[in-house]
């Protein structure tokens, strides 16, 4: 059985998710976070099919957008990581008060993967799988103010503000676009102070990162690798694969390699 | 206002959309069909944001996936994305959409159906308008040129060339330029497209440009004698703009951007998917008047 609708929080605002798996045999719910802006849009499809192959194994797993992202409600300039967090919280609440939910997983990919993490700060997550986080906050905002530059020199055929400036327009109030997507100071400084490596830091919960690389030398940083080595609930791996959050010029919808690690890190979990 | 999932079964697959209207009585639907193939919610949710702009008590929107794209059922086949949106420019979501619209008009009480398209969902809207009766089209740089399944190949218009031209002339002046050419970093396959341009015109060659599409660009003739209200926005610094002078503003529409019909307009230095607040409120601005006209009409 499957729902597809609109969750309403304490402030009436709208959320869009979807609910899939058999009403029977369900005790483990996976909440999957998709990356955000653009890289949504370009990840929807691996996003669905990965969370349509969770739900073939008798799995109850629900995907949503974000409050200010696909089909939920609008943001404004207050919205925060934590408002994101709170989506996560509202939705497990809901699912729990109509399906029988013993454990509680949560799947991430890209910035969806640190706000898992966030999540997992106030959330008893029983297992954790990261796929290609944001090591570092302030270097995925660089990224993003990167496509500013391009949409600049496209319209107007100059960078009439730099990085620079466009964070000092952003730390006065005033809001940056990033590929058709307003950008606050809140959100700002939420993404820019996360990192991976200090959200990992007294986590309970069983984690799994996977990271990705397009050449075979894929080198996880040794920091995770030390850390990994003093925690045992802390598994890496790693998969030669195109990132495909940006615009492709191949379409791969089924990613069969990527959801048989994911099936693999999940059962390294236990 | 109000936002509700729907579904319809097409074929025994279940395809889904999003309504969002204000009173169940409007009469009027704009439909955003997919761009390309970016699924219902549009390029950094534009239909999402124009679709809660526009509506009111006569007008109410829908979103729709159709066949293996966003929420709707089956998986996209493999393949080169060049190739899937030629797809897609030929008519790949066209009986799908059909089906779904049949579906709005029979079941949910609407009248009057406008298509919203950007690039491939304009091309999409002109084919669903010569299967099922359609009150208007609002097409935002919509594609004239069929995409290549070869990069190399891809054709470029007169417009293009000389843009790309008055580019490369200014570096012809500059070091860096130079340096750009003799270390390999130029973009050769423009160059040569520029010197074959002007070869064209040079020696006034009757030859056309490859890859137009000339299916969309007969039913663009067709609509326009049909007289279906057309509104045509386009960006100021997309190919798109450049694609449609050359291509179609001359020959179809006499060069004239507007008569009783349609509209053509074009917003100052805005980019193919109107990223910036200030062109898309520009852009909502025509529309609500378009979609005003079309409601006085009724």
């Amino acid at each position: 059985m499957s729902i597809r609708g609109f969750l309403e929080d304490k402030d009436k605002r709208k959320i869009f998710y979807t609910l899939d798996g058999e009403e029977e045999n369900n005790s483990e719910l996976w909440i999957v976070c998709s990356p955000i802006f653009e890289e949504k849009v370009f990840t929807y499809s691996f996003i669905k099919n990965l969370a349509d192959n969770l739900a073939s194994k008798k799995n109850l797993v629900c995907r949503f957008d974000y409050l200010g992202e696909g089909d939920s409600d609008n943001s404004d300039a207050a919205l925060s990581v934590n408002d994101w967090v709170g989506n996560i919280k509202n939705l497990i609440s809901h699912i729990k008060c109509m399906r029988d939910v013993t454990k509680v997983n949560i799947v991430g990919l890209r910035l969806g993967a640190n706000i898992a993490m966030e999540a997992a700060k106030e959330c008893a997550f029983e297992k954790i799988v990261l796929l290609a986080p944001i090591d570092i906050g302030e270097k995925y905002i660089n990224e993003l103010l990167r496509f500013n530059l391009s949409t600049q020199l496209a319209a107007f055929r100059k960078v009439k503000y730099d990085r620079g400036s466009l964070k000092d327009s952003l730390l006065a109030g005033q809001s940056v676009n990033i590929l058709g997507y307003e950008l606050y100071e809140r959100l700002f400084l939420d993404i820019s102070k996360l990192s991976l490596r200090e959200q990992l830091d007294n986590i309970k919960s069983k984690v799994s990162i996977i990271w990705f690389d397009k050449t075979d030398k894929i080198s996880i940083p040794s920091r995770y690798l030390e850390l990994s080595s003093k925690n045992p609930n802390l598994f890496l791996s790693s998969l030669k694969l195109v990132s495909f959050w940006h615009e492709p010029k191949y379409i791969n919808v089924e990613r069969a390699e990527l959801i048989q690690k994911v099936t693999e890190a999940i059962d390294d979990l236990g | 206002m109000s936002e509700a999932v729907v579904d319809f079964n097409v074929n025994n697959y279940r395809l889904f959309g999003v309504h969002t209207f204000t009173s169940i009585d409007a009469k009027l639907a704009v439909i955003f069909l997919p761009a390309g193939l970016k699924y219902h919610v549009g390029p950094h949710r534009l239909h999402v944001k124009f679709a809660r702009r526009i509506i009111n008590d006569k007008i109410c929107a829908y979103r729709i996936d159709p066949y293996a794209i966003g929420e709707s059922d089956g998986l996209l086949k493999s393949g080169s994305v060049q190739n899937i949106w030629r797809d897609i420019e030929e008519g790949k979501f066209v009986p799908d959409i059909v089906s779904m619209i049949h579906h709005i008009k029979t079941q949910k009480g609407i009248d009057k159906v406008v298509l919203f398209g950007i690039c491939g969902g304009a091309v999409t809207a002109e084919y669903v308008a010569e299967k099922i009766q359609i009150d208007g089209i609002i097409s935002v740089n919509t594609a004239c040129l069929l995409s290549s399944s070869n990069k190399s190949k891809k054709q470029i218009t007169n417009k293009q060339a000389g843009n790309i031209f008055r580019n490369y002339f200014k570096r012809a002046f500059s070091f860096d330029g130079w340096r750009r050419f003799f270390s390999g970093q130029s973009d050769y396959n423009a160059l040569i497209q520029i010197v074959g341009n002007l070869k064209r015109r040079v020696l006034r060659s009757r030859k056309e440009i490859d890859g137009i599409n000339t299916k969309y660009l007969k039913l663009l003739s067709k609509c326009k004698e049909r007289k279906v209200p057309h509104l045509f926005i386009f960006g100021e610094r997309d190919g798109r703009w450049l694609e449609f002078q050359d291509i179609a503003l001359k020959n179809i529409f006499n060069n004239e951007m507007s008569n009783n019909n349609y509209d053509i307009h074009v917003i100052q230095d805005a980019n193919h998917e109107l990223h910036l607040k200030e062109w898309q409120d520009k852009a909502v601005d025509l529309i609500n008047i378009f979609l005003e006209n079309e409601v006085n009409d009724a």
